[in-house]
């Protein structure tokens, strides 16, 4: 566990809730975990942070939530995405590939301006 | 996880919380183990990981946001639990507006169902009554029913209208199985249902060929007389019966509560009875429609779409021109002209009552104001006392605005429980407004709690909320509290508060002055009514209606049998005298001739108007009218006689004294055709048509000289009138056991109803007035008690000086009787112009009457010393040593 951990960007951690979710109803230990998985553990969220996030959320109507069984017998809290919650997901990915194709762009012409 | 949700389960929302983190916490506890810590340690490292969870928690509440309603229901909470803990507060303020609503509602109700609601007919906008009138003799008659010659032109030469139908009161005798019963029954035109949109609930309505003589024996009966009679049994359906001792078939049923016109709603010279159990098709027969008739058909027609009413009456009056010179051709120099009238029908059911009704709405609209300043006073004075607990709460950071809407929903939720109360109030008032209005209150039969009436309800609640609950608040928003965290006793703004809570005191007592002043005319009014000379004795007289039918009665076996039957039941024991007429006074008045004098050869319009009753011997010494001059009636009468009341002397003769009339000779009805009669008698005027109004023209005639079928029966009795009326039933049995008898009716409870809707009108405005007096009081006592719960170190001090228990009771009295004097000089103005727009409900009283004004200022000032003299003789009692020690 020495890798370096990053701190994400604000609001980045509501799209990317809302992208692990879009794969099926998850509870929030799960999406943590997911995060840091696919992330090779460079992100690492707080429950701190996430369930927070989650509340909002589902608050904003951007995520459902059902209270069901899990694997380990007790009763855990799924979230999945709401419809509105995936036009949401969509817009904000769209902005986000802008948005970093922008600053890719931005940091390669530095760069080329440095050379 | 809705809002409905969060409002209603708190509690489950954070103990789903806590599951949500627990489960959190043990998959990480979990997976620790799985990376080898042992359970001890994972946990460790779990709650390490997890930081803190309560922070975590809030987070996730903050993370939810803040709804209104939850707030909202914060505010409603705590409201509650301040509530609770003054009940005595929350009683007399629950109350009080319990009271202001439900009386606002029960009044409501009834305006609205007189007033407002559409009647329950299809497209009622465009139902019309059509009138005649005669502009020679319009002073006398405003409007007059139609005759049936001029009602079949009007309909076929129209192109106004869609339909018309015309109708008249027509009483029938049910008999065969059961007891025999008088029915109230209307003949109609046989498009009439049609014409309102209404068809009957079972069968049919008549068809268009049954309105011809010979066809029209078919009949449409009631909902409620088919419930009564014959136990709901749509076997009744395609049956006859015998009406009048004829058979009818019956060929419908209305629906229940349909409304018809009762009693002289259409017209006052149509008079129906108190409810119409049996319609006929009207099939107008050659006596109806000779060009003599006499006008006695209401009429209802329906305007065409896009036609206004201006226009049809100009249509009627050009067809009322025909009609004029057809009469011209007959009688060349009558001064004769006809003209056509419409009405709304809407205006048939609210009848005259509009006024008062709205002088009923007024009053209760004033008792609610009252009501909401009282409220508002006893808020002023709970404020005083809790300011150092608002101050204390703005010390620790409480928004100033939070505060102002915990006010004001502390406000709305005593509102809320006081128009809920209301209701319940309301609903038993309607009860009782129904009971006391009698038949008398048109419409009031369809009254009922409904959705208008609960949106005025609700509305009246929120708008008292809010007024009684922004003054505090707005005293709260403005004013320094932070003044009462510095001193120990809000002397400043404690003098303030006071003021106020004089001038709303003021303002309260100016309203009930107002109040208790149109009371006091309208009682003084209702005791000038009752004290009217009526010209007949009212105690120990009983009356009976009976109808003989004329199949199987001629005139002369009608006359032996009345004879008869006043004998026999003079020969009753318990009876003084006995005697029959064909119309009681204040009863029934359609029964009018023309009278012309002896000298007279021609028709003439200016000739009075007579209402005349056939009377058998006996008649006038059991209703005690009194002989002016001449003689009663003789037994047997040997003269083609009369005896007329002092009116139509005074009309007939207005120069020379009503005694002079004795011996001289009238006619009435056709001035042509009808014999001279000589009047042998003068009575005293007897009441007529109401006792508010002036005594009408009258005459009597001998019974066996003119006799007719329906005839009334009175009885003067010994002893409690009611007891004989069996045995007048059995007398009248004996003689002819199918004859029914209606409710047999004391003169005393003929003359009360005859009153009823001013009685009725009186009774509210005084019970409210007092209401408001009572709401008036209270808010005097509690503005005298507080003065003196606040001055207490300074009364002690002057007592400790010397001053005299007297002294002090005298400044508290004075003190306390300011504002009431203020607001009894104001409200005596107000009481000027209140008067003023009661003038026409007043009889008798002048808008400036002595006694009415002066009883009431006598009232109110007394009652509002008696509400001064406890805190005053407190004051007188206060120990001055404990006084001048108390915080």
């Amino acid at each position: 566990m020495t890798s370096p951990k990053s701190d994400l960007p604000q609001g980045t951690l509501d799209m990317l809730i809302l992208q692990v979710v879009a794969c099926g109803p998850i509870h929030g230990y799960a999406i943590a975990q997911r995060i840091q998985q696919i992330s090779r553990d460079v992100l690492q969220v707080q429950q701190g942070s996430l369930y927070p996030a989650l509340h909002r959320l589902e608050n904003r109507g951007l995520l459902g939530a059902d209270w069901k069984e899990s694997d380990t017998g007790r009763e855990a809290k799924f979230y999945k995405l709401t419809a509105k919650g995936r036009a949401q997901l969509k817009t904000e990915t769209a902005n986000w590939a802008r948005l970093s194709e922008a600053i890719g762009l931005i940091l390669q012409s530095a760069e080329g301006g440095a050379l | 996880m809705n809002w409905w949700q969060r409002l209603v389960r708190p509690a489950y929302m954070e103990d789903r919380l806590d599951a949500e983190l627990r489960d959190h916490f043990e998959r990480q506890v979990a997976a620790n183990v799985s990376r080898g810590m042992a359970p001890e340690e994972a946990r460790r490292a779990a709650r390490l990981e997890f930081g803190g969870l309560e922070q975590v928690k809030e987070d996730c509440r903050d993370a939810r946001g803040t709804l209104w309603v939850e707030t909202a229901w914060q505010d409603i909470r705590f409201a509650a639990r301040t509530l609770r803990k003054s009940p005595g507060f929350t009683a007399a303020a629950v109350a009080t507006l319990a009271l202001g609503i439900g009386a606002n509602t029960a009044i409501f109700s009834v305006v609205y169902a007189v007033l407002l609601k559409p009647l329950p007919y299809a497209a009622p906008d465009r139902l019309v009554t059509m009138t005649t009138y005669i502009p020679q003799v319009r002073d006398r008659f405003p409007s007059l029913p139609v005759r049936a010659i001029d009602f079949v032109e009007f309909r076929k030469s129209n192109s106004v209208f869609s339909g018309m139908a015309a109708m008249e009161a027509f009483d029938f005798s049910l008999t065969g199985a059961g007891e025999p019963e008088r029915l109230y029954g209307a003949r109609v035109s046989a498009s009439l249902f049609s014409l309102l949109g209404v068809q009957p609930e079972r069968g049919r309505g008549f068809l268009p060929e049954e309105d011809e003589p010979g066809r029209d024996r078919v009949a449409v009966i009631s909902h409620e007389l088919w419930m009564h009679r014959w136990g709901g049994d749509p076997g009744i359906l395609n049956r006859t019966v015998s009406l009048n001792g004829q058979l009818y078939l019956v060929v419908g049923i209305m629906p229940a509560g349909f409304l018809f016109p009762t009693g002289k709603q259409l017209h006052p010279l149509v008079a129906f009875g108190p409810r119409v159990d049996v319609w006929k098709p009207m099939a107008f027969d050659q006596n109806d429609l000779t060009s003599e008739g006499s006008w006695n058909f209401g009429v209802i027609a329906r305007l065409k779409p896009g036609v206004p009413a201006a226009t049809a009456e100009q249509q009627l009056n050009a067809i009322a021109q025909g009609i004029v010179q057809q009469v011209k051709k007959q009688i060349p120099d009558l001064a004769f002209d006809l003209r056509a009238q419409l009405v709304p029908l809407r205006e048939v059911f609210s009848g005259n009552v509009r006024q008062g009704l709205m002088v009923l709405l007024a009053t209760v609209g004033l008792l609610l104001a009252i009501g909401c300043i009282n409220l508002a006073n006893l808020l002023l004075a709970r404020m005083s006392s809790r300011e150092r607990e608002l101050a204390t709460r703005v010390a620790l950071g409480a928004p100033r605005l939070r505060l102002v809407r915990q006010l004001l929903t502390e406000s709305l939720v005593i509102a809320a429980l006081g128009g809920t109360a209301g209701l319940l109030v309301a609903n038993w008032g309607t009860r009782l407004l129904v009971a006391l209005a009698a038949a008398d209150l048109p419409a009031v039969q369809l009254l009922h709690l409904n959705a208008p009436v609960l949106l005025f309800t609700m509305a009246a609640a929120l708008i008292t909320g809010l007024a009684f609950g922004l003054a505090p608040a707005w005293r709260t928003a403005r004013g320094d509290l932070h003044e009462h965290l510095k001193e120990a006793r809000g002397a400043s703004s404690g003098a303030r508060a006071g003021r106020s809570r004089r001038i709303l005191v003021a303002v309260e007592v100016a309203l009930s002055t107002g109040l208790l002043a149109v009371a006091g005319l309208l009682l003084h009014s209702f005791v000038r009514v009752m004290k009217v000379d009526k010209g007949f004795g009212v105690e120990r007289i009983l009356s009976a209606d009976l109808a003989l039918p004329e199949e199987r009665y001629d005139d002369r076996q009608a006359v032996a049998f009345y004879t008869q039957l006043v004998e026999s039941v003079r020969g009753l024991p318990g009876v003084a005298s006995a005697g029959a007429v064909s119309g009681l006074p204040l009863v029934n008045e359609t029964n009018t001739r023309m009278i012309y004098l002896e000298s007279d050869h021609e028709y003439l319009l200016d000739r009075p108007v007579a209402i005349f009753r056939a009377v058998t011997p006996g008649y006038f010494s059991t209703m005690g009218i009194t002989l002016l001059a001449g003689r009663f009636f003789d037994d047997p009468e040997t003269l083609r006689a009369a005896v007329i009341g002092a009116a139509l002397a005074r009309k007939l003769w207005p120069a020379e004294p009503v005694t002079h009339a004795v011996g001289k000779r009238i006619r009435t009805g056709d001035v042509k055709s009808d014999p001279l009669l000589t009047i042998v008698g003068v009575t005293g005027d007897v009441a007529t048509g109401g006792l508010e109004r002036e005594p009408m023209p009258l005459f009597y005639r001998p019974y066996a000289q003119a006799p007719l079928y329906r005839m009334t029966l009175v009885v003067r009795t010994v002893e409690e009138p009611q007891a004989l009326a069996p045995a007048i039933r059995a007398a009248t049995w004996k003689l002819d056991k199918d004859l029914p008898i209606a409710a047999m009716k004391t003169m005393r409870a003929i003359v009360s109803d005859s009153v009823a809707p001013r009685r009725f009108q009186m009774v509210l405005v005084v019970l409210f007035a007092a209401l408001s007096l009572a709401l008036a009081l209270v808010g005097i006592y509690g503005v005298a008690s507080y003065a003196v719960a606040r001055q207490t170190q300074e009364i002690g001090l002057r007592m400790a000086l010397g001053a005299q228990k007297g002294d002090v009771m005298r400044s508290v009295l004075a003190q306390g009787l300011r504002p009431v004097v203020a607001g009894l000089a104001v409200g005596l103005i107000g009481a000027r112009l209140a008067a003023v727009l009661v003038r026409s409900l007043l009889f008798g009283v002048d808008p400036l009457d002595p006694v009415a004004l002066v009883g009431v200022t006598c009232v109110l000032l007394i009652a509002a010393a008696l509400a001064c003299y406890l805190p005053a003789r407190r004051a007188a009692r206060l120990d001055p040593v404990i006084a001048l020690r108390c915080e």
